[in-house]
């Protein structure tokens, strides 16, 4: 087997005998793109030796004389691979040179990947968007799904609503519990791993499945919709090529500034006036010797006549200088630099193609000494055995992620458990040596401790830099197998199995020296009343935290494929099979304490007694146990199904079925299971005999129907237990219930309608493509709250029901051909949400509080409302005469704020709108002329509402700071008319505090447009001597993030991010390919 | 052609998983369990996260700990204030841990219960246990509960006119909420401590699960609350006899942060309260008046409370030997309750001989002198002992409900914040506290009036 031949299929049919006696002989041939067959007029083709060189015609035909003998033919074409071939003259036959398009930056002929099948985008009556490299290519960063955004319809990165556990929507949200995600599938199988560990430059096309007839062979779990990623193979015939690629990205660091604080002046100012009504002497004589903020330590020295009131001020007035935010900004954070390689070697010959791929991410975070590498192997095989009968594909795929962080993190500044830092605290003096911060405990009884026998007990921030290294280290592998024989002409058989594994381990090395272990250690430390003697139950030495998550599966899938074709006018497509799966993960964690680096030895502790505290003799606890294990299991069998009939390509039929049955816990067996389907249907109207537009010469309408399906694993059908091993009491294991028994457990389902109409205009200068859909929610899974009498405050359920309705537009117009190439691409999505059904009335004191978001991924969903809402208290304004913020009860202004409140009904209350948007979408344009290529994008969110922070006085009045705010207060008579920010209330009102946070005038529109980001590529010319090593050379600058063009909200705030900003950022890139 | 024999066999071992009922049987969380044995019973009862836990705003309430304006202005919850000063709407709507808390070990009770009569029918002595164990616990919530929501058991009847609880006796969580009257959850309550006397062990250990002395010694506080004083000193009496450990505090090293072994002899049952920020707060001080009716020689004064100066008292040291507040059943609980009701049942020499039995392990043993009290005298040492022994376990709260029905012991409470003073007067509907909103909101019961 010829392993790296030419690339390149040659069609020969040699002649039995040879035919003398003639000096030359004609040799015919032809030139065609290898995947659609299309004649490449044009190209040039050369004979060696003799340097005879000819240009094939328009169709791609071209005539050359040659003696006999063995010559070496060449052939060019621009945006094709060169492509060579040796051949003896004469020839009896004649000849078709079939040419591959370059990989990168040409466009590709659109094949739709469901990951069972690849159907040409024409035969699809369902809802795909598809990706191509070079829009997977486009952006830069470490991660594949930011590279989705804005360039796929329908498709969303939350930046509101429930963000961290909810990160991306596919048309809209399908469920109402907490298993929201898209299914993701990578080479045919769902992947179970992190979508971080996919290089993006080893992705060849990303397909994005959004209704029933396109999704509902995933059956149970394609209710969020599917992506569907496939990686890069090598190509048969395609001589070796290596690709390069490169790029750095520098992201600005975030500004400290951006966290709507307390200035120091506040903070203070807040600090005397509690300090002179008492308010500290709680915490001042609380025998656990909690800390106190400089500012009070000093106020309490003059108090007690230690130091002069003067000098008191003067110390004070030093404090507030200092910003604890400058200080961050300073010395703790940094700008992010993100590079990124990646090597691909891809090659093939008749018989067998390959692809390795290398791809290395060195990422320095915006934290100092947070750093993050990736290296990605991808290494492929493909086999054509048997006279093409037997295809065999190997697969290897291997990450290995590794982060480091220093373990400073400026958001985790802790005064005490309860509040920040204060924000006078200096973190290094003029000469950049750090300083210490208070922290926990009162500096004097630390320096007691310390002079008693006890550790350091300061804490120094710059210090810590290092001294708790952590360390995550995640190795991914994935292997692929698939075999697919031909069994007869249309029918083949497909095997396929992957196994996945991935190995995760995090550990942090506390170091003896670090503020964690020294203050630790103290805190245990137990003084003999009678000998006066230190004793550590904690013992002196390192903390080593260590976490692994080990995780494996194996997926196994035979499958039947038929194809058929009669009478000129019918094509069939059928495929069925039957799937296997069966992940398990365990996990485990724990720590070692006393551990010594240097021998990785360490020293037991006892978890079962109870150690008083050194600052608190009178408390007592267990010393920190991190002991955790856990095993689960997931096990799946399916059967599928799938059907396409055309006739005359005109009239297409889909069928789609799949049934899926899992090891969910507790349901009976036949209740496992649950069959989902599709139909769609597809019509070419455009070729039909009455049809006769010529301005819209390709018209074609889809239209599909069916149940896609959405499982929620934690919940069972009967009573179940959880068993928890930890118990400080009785050191006795017990079980928790986990749920109460639910017989009318369901799986989620989602009934999906979608109407299509793809279409193209004369010139081909205007395509598109509109859908319109309705996704109804059934038996979906919700918490309702439930009466605590039942033992139960919040129930899990087949509950609710929701209804969404929305369309996507997809334009692409193509506004200048030529040297000057211009084309846009359009996107707009519309989407309307309701929750339809939910059997239980949600306090509407959480909607205000947590309509937007919800609580910890609890939701409250309202009938009429999307799940995500915007909900306020009406605002009449501030009491002229006290600042008090104004309210409305029964019709009248009202300063009662409990019986506002209490009052609060969905009818009395303001609903705004969706915290998400309605309608969102993008505008792209991009230019070519000669080498250069720039892409802008222009980015927009229309059509939903968010909320606005602003100050609350009840932890400004605990002592705990709070927001900026503060500052804008009304703090006499005629300040209404500047400032919609209420008075400091005396005495503490929460209820005050609760009504202002939930009024109205902190509501403002989310609207916005936003000039996203600009690509700005060079290509260097061909024709250039020095460009002549390369088959393709680009460089590139790409700015993200880069400027809000238009927003409805007056206020300062970014509607998506709030009083931060999304991070501006500028790479500078190559790509070659030789 | 022989190497292409394998995916034939591959296929057949597809289907033949595929047919297999087994491979779907592997539990999804190797922790989980769907609670069938008996095992499985006990470890829900074993939970001490959910059981022996108890209501907290006995302790908020009664007049036992005064707050400084300080330690007012750092209390977090309006639930803390509230509860504190007896607010007429003392919630704020939020949810109450007193209330959801204690139903749900009513819930995981009545679980436990509906297993055992599924799969464990026939009698058998552990599957005995259990089912007293959780019929034990079951009342302990809901006596906890009466305490709090309802109104005080009427000395004067009339209890089958007052609101009561909503007893539950299945799980299932649609079974509609009603609430009983009085009598019928006293009645209930009653019958359960007697059917679980009868299944429950002599002695199992860790005291975190009940023994028939257990169960008889809650018996002895129920009737006490419903003035059955014959029934309670009986019980009382009954439970000392089979109980037999006690603990002496001149064995102890008072002196310590932390005095008290967990699980000591003085614990018949153990159950802690719930403890929101309140009841750790530096500026709750012992109420003067208490702290000063500890004599000379009373052991109890340096081994519950912390002298912070200036007479200020904290209480800092508990009987469970760890920083959670006892609230469970004790020996010196039952030999007040014992001399108490033989006391009101006319048998002075046995109230005596109870009273003196406690004071002798609660005094220095040089400064001890037996009790000779009688009459009004000796009512009023033994209450007055009550407040001593008993602080900070909710107990003067239900002996406020209880004494303010008896004439001569009628107690208005005041507490004073910021310059204000707030009054709680004998026999106020206050004295039972609302139905926290949710549950008025999900389950349609009929709310406490507070006025």
């Amino acid at each position: 087997m010829r392993l790296l031949v030419a690339l390149f299929t040659v069609l020969l049919y040699t002649g039995a005998h040879e035919i003398c006696g003639q000096t030359t002989s004609p040799v015919n041939g032809s030139v065609v793109d290898i995947a659609s067959g299309q004649a490449l007029a044009g190209a040039m083709i050369t004979a060696e030796p003799g340097r005879i060189t000819v240009v094939a015609d328009k169709n791609g035909e071209f005539n050359l004389d040659l003696s006999p003998g063995s010559y070496v033919l060449t052939a060019q074409f621009l945006g094709y691979a060169t492509f060579k071939i040796q051949l003896r003259i004469p020839l009896e036959s004649s000849l078709t040179l079939q040419m591959s398009a370059l990989e990168l930056g040409l466009e590709e002929v659109q094949v739709l990947a469901t990951g069972y099948q690849e159907i040409p985008k024409s035969r699809a009556s369902g809802s795909f968007v598809s990706v191509d490299r070079e829009l997977i290519t486009r952006r830069v960063s470490t991660n594949l799904i930011d590279r989705l955004e804005d360039v796929t319809s329908g498709l969303i990165l939350n930046r509101t609503g429930d963000v961290g556990r909810d990160p991306i929507s596919i048309r809209g949200r399908s469920t109402l519990g907490r298993f929201s995600q898209p299914l993701i599938v990578i080479d045919n199988f769902p992947y179970d791993g992190s979508l971080e560990d996919i290089n993006p430059n080893d992705v060849e096309s990303i397909t994005v499945l959004r209704d029933a007839a396109a999704a509902s062979i995933w059956g149970a779990r394609a209710g969020n919709g599917v992506i569907v990623i496939t990686t890069k193979s090598g190509k048969p015939d395609l001589p070796t090529r290596v690709s390069f690629s490169a790029n750095s990205n520098w992201v600005a660091p975030p500004d400290a500034f951006w966290n709507p604080l307390l200035s120091p002046e506040d903070y203070i100012d807040v600090e005397r006036m509690l300090f002179n009504t008492g308010f500290f002497n709680a915490t001042e004589n609380n025998p656990s010797r909690p800390v106190l903020s400089p500012v009070v330590e000093t106020l309490i020295l003059a108090r007690d006549g230690k130091i002069s009131g003067a000098e008191a001020n003067g110390i004070i007035d030093n404090f507030s200088r200092n910003d604890l935010r400058r200080d961050i900004n300073k010395y703790l954070y940094q700008n992010q630099l993100n590079q990124q390689y990646s090597l691909g070697i891809a090659g093939g010959g008749k018989s067998h193609a390959y692809r390795v791929g290398f791809g290395l991410d060195e990422n320095q975070e915006n934290v100092v000494g947070d750093e993050n590498r990736r290296i990605s192997l991808n290494i492929k095989n493909d086999f054509s055995l048997m006279n093409d009968r037997l295809k065999i594909q190997t697969g290897l795929y291997g990450v290995k992620s590794t982060s480091t962080g220093a373990g400073v993190d400026p958001n985790s500044l802790q005064f005490n458990n309860a509040s920040y830092m204060y924000p006078y605290a200096r973190l290094a003096d003029d000469n950049g040596t750090p300083l210490a911060v208070e922290r926990d405990l009162r500096a004097g009884f630390k320096s007691q401790a310390l002079e008693s026998g006890l550790l350091e007990w300061t804490y120094v921030p710059l210090e810590e830099i290092g001294r708790s290294p952590q360390k995550s280290v995640r190795n991914d592998w994935r292997l692929n197998f698939g075999a697919n024989y031909q069994i007869l002409k249309g029918l083949s058989a497909a095997v396929q199995y992957q196994y996945w594994e991935n190995r995760s381990s995090n550990e942090t090395i506390y170091a003896e020296e670090s503020f964690f272990v020294r203050n630790l250690v103290n805190s245990f430390t137990q003084l003999n009343a009678t000998n006066g003697l230190l004793s550590y139950p904690i013992p002196k030495g390192s903390i080593y935290d260590w976490s692994n998550f080990n995780s494996g599966s194996h997926n196994g899938r035979i499958q039947l494929d038929y194809q058929k074709s009669w009478a000129d006018k019918w094509d069939l497509t059928m495929l069925g099979g039957t799937e296997i799966k069966s992940l398990a993960a365990v996990n485990l964690m724990g720590r070692y304490y006393g551990f010594n680096p240097e021998f990785y030895s360490s020293l037991p502790v006892n978890y079962q007694g109870q150690f008083s505290q050194y600052n608190n003799p009178f408390s007592a606890s267990l010393i920190p146990n991190r002991d955790g294990q856990s095993k689960t299991t997931d096990r799946f069998t399916s059967v599928f199904a799938n059907a396409a009939l055309s006739h005359q390509k005109r009239y297409l039929l889909t069928l789609s079925a799949r049934k899926d049955a899992s090891n969910l816990f507790g349901v009976a067996a036949n209740q496992k299971g649950v069959p989902l389907w599709s139909a769609g249907l597809g019509w070419t109207l455009s070729d039909e005999g009455f049809y006769n537009w010529n301005a819209l010469p390709y018209v074609r309408l889809r239209l599909s129907y069916g149940y896609n399906g959405n499982i929620d694993r934690s919940l069972s059908a009967f009573t179940t237990a959880t068993t928890v091993t930890f118990n400080p009491i009785t050191q006795i294991p017990y079980s928790r219930i986990v749920n109460p028994p639910n017989e009318n457990l369901r799986w989620e389902r989602i009934k999906i309608i979608n109407g299509g109409l793809d279409f193209e205009n004369k010139s081909g200068t205007l395509s598109g493509s509109l859908e319109v859909y309705r996704k109804a929610g059934i038996d979906l899974i919700g918490i309702a709250p439930f009466a605590p009498s039942t033992g139960i405050s919040l129930f899990t359920g087949n509950n609710a029901a929701t209804n969404t309705t929305g369309f996507d537009l997809n334009l692409e117009s193509f506004n200048l051909k030529g040297t000057w190439n211009w084309s846009a691409v359009f996107l707009l999505s519309g989407i309307r949400e309701e929750v339809r059904d939910y059997k239980n009335e949600v306090p509407v004191l959480n909607l205000l509080n947590n309509g937007a978001s919800g609580l910890g991924g609890t939701y409250f969903p309202v009938v009429g409302k999307p799940l995500f809402a915007i909900y306020s208290l009406p605002w009449e304004g501030l009491n002229p005469n006290t600042g008090a913020p104004v309210g409305i009860l029964d019709g009248e202004p009202s300063e009662d704020y409990r019986a506002i409140v209490t009052g609060a009904t969905l009818d009395n209350i303001i609903y705004h709108g969706p915290a998400r948007p309605s309608f969102f979408g993008s505008l792209r344009n991009n230019l070519t002329v000669r080498g250069f290529s720039l892409s802008v994008n222009i980015s927009y969110r229309l059509g939903y509402y968010f909320k606005r922070t602003s100050v609350e006085y009840d932890p400004i009045l605990l002592g705990r700071g709070g927001h900026s705010d503060y500052a804008l207060r009304w703090k006499n008579p005629g300040d209404e008319l500047i400032t919609q920010v209420p008075s400091m209330p005396s005495p503490r009102n929460t209820l005050r505090d609760l009504f202002y946070r939930n009024s109205s005038v902190l509501v403002e529109k989310g609207d916005h447009v936003r000039l996203q980001d600009i690509r700005l590529g060079y290509q260097l010319p061909q024709n250039r001597s020095w460009a002549k090593a390369f088959q393709r050379a680009e460089i590139f600058f790409y700015a993200n993030n880069l400027a809000m063009i238009w927003k409805a909200t007056d206020t300062d705030w970014d509607p998506d991010f709030g009083t931060f900003r999304p991070l501006r950022s500028l790479a500078l890139g190559v790509n070659l390919e030789f | 052609m022989k190497k292409y024999i394998k995916y034939p066999l591959l296929l057949t071992t597809f289907f033949l998983l595929l047919g297999c009922e087994e491979f779907l049987e592997p539990k999804p969380d190797q922790s989980l369990v769907v609670p069938k044995t008996l095992n499985d019973v006990r470890a829900l009862l074993d939970n001490t996260v959910v059981f022996n836990v108890q209501t907290a705003i006995p302790y908020l309430a009664s007049d036992e700990f005064i707050l400084s304006d300080a330690g007012y202005a750092a209390l977090a919850t309006p639930y803390e204030r509230g509860v504190y000063l007896w607010e007429d709407d003392p919630f704020e709507d939020q949810p109450v841990a007193d209330w959801a808390r204690m139903y749900t070990q009513v819930f995981y009770a009545n679980v436990a219960l509906e297993i055992l009569d599924k799969y464990h029918a026939g009698a058998g002595q552990e599957a005995d246990h259990l089912r007293g164990t959780a019929l034990f616990l079951r009342s302990y919530a809901y006596h906890q509960l009466l305490q709090v929501f309802t109104l005080p058991y009427q000395r004067e009847g009339g209890n089958d006119s007052k609101l009561g609880l909503v007893l539950r006796d299945v799980s299932d969580i649609n079974a509609p909420a009603k609430r009983s009257n009085l009598q019928e959850t006293y009645d209930q309550v009653i019958n359960d401590l007697n059917l679980a006397f009868a299944l429950l062990p002599e002695n199992i250990l860790p005291k975190t699960r009940p023994t028939k002395a257990a169960a008889q010694g809650l018996l002895a506080k129920v009737q006490l609350d419903v003035f059955d004083f014959q029934g309670a000193s009986q019980n009382a009496e009954k439970t000392l006899q089979r109980y037999t450990g006690r603990l002496d505090f001149n064995t102890l090293n008072v002196a310590l942060a932390r005095p008290f072994q967990p699980f000591n002899q003085e614990m018949i049952f153990y159950s802690a309260l719930l403890t929101p920020g309140f009841m750790r707060s530096p500026e709750g001080f012992v109420n003067s008046k208490i702290m000063s009716s500890y004599e000379q020689g009373d052991l109890r004064k340096q081994a519950y409370f912390l002298d912070r100066g200036q007479n200020r008292f904290t209480f800092s040291k508990f009987l469970t030997g760890a920083t959670q507040f006892f609230g469970g059943i004790s020996v010196g609980e039952l030999q007040l309750i014992a001399a108490e009701g033989f006391y009101r049942t006319g048998n002075e020499v046995k109230s005596l001989k109870y009273l003196n039995e406690l004071l002798e392990f609660r005094y220095r043993k040089v400064s001890f002198k037996p009790v000779l009290l009688s009459g009004q005298e000796l009512l009023d040492r033994i209450l007055e002992e009550r407040k001593k022994e008993l602080i900070g376990r909710g107990i003067r709260w239900s002996d406020l409900r209880r004494l303010n029905q008896f004439e001569g012991s009628r107690i208005a409470l005041e507490k004073t914040i910021n310059g204000q003073t707030y009054r709680l007067e004998p026999g106020s509907p206050k004295y039972s506290f609302p139905i926290p909103i949710e549950e008025i909101v999900q389950s349609g019961i009929e709310q406490n009036p507070r006025n």
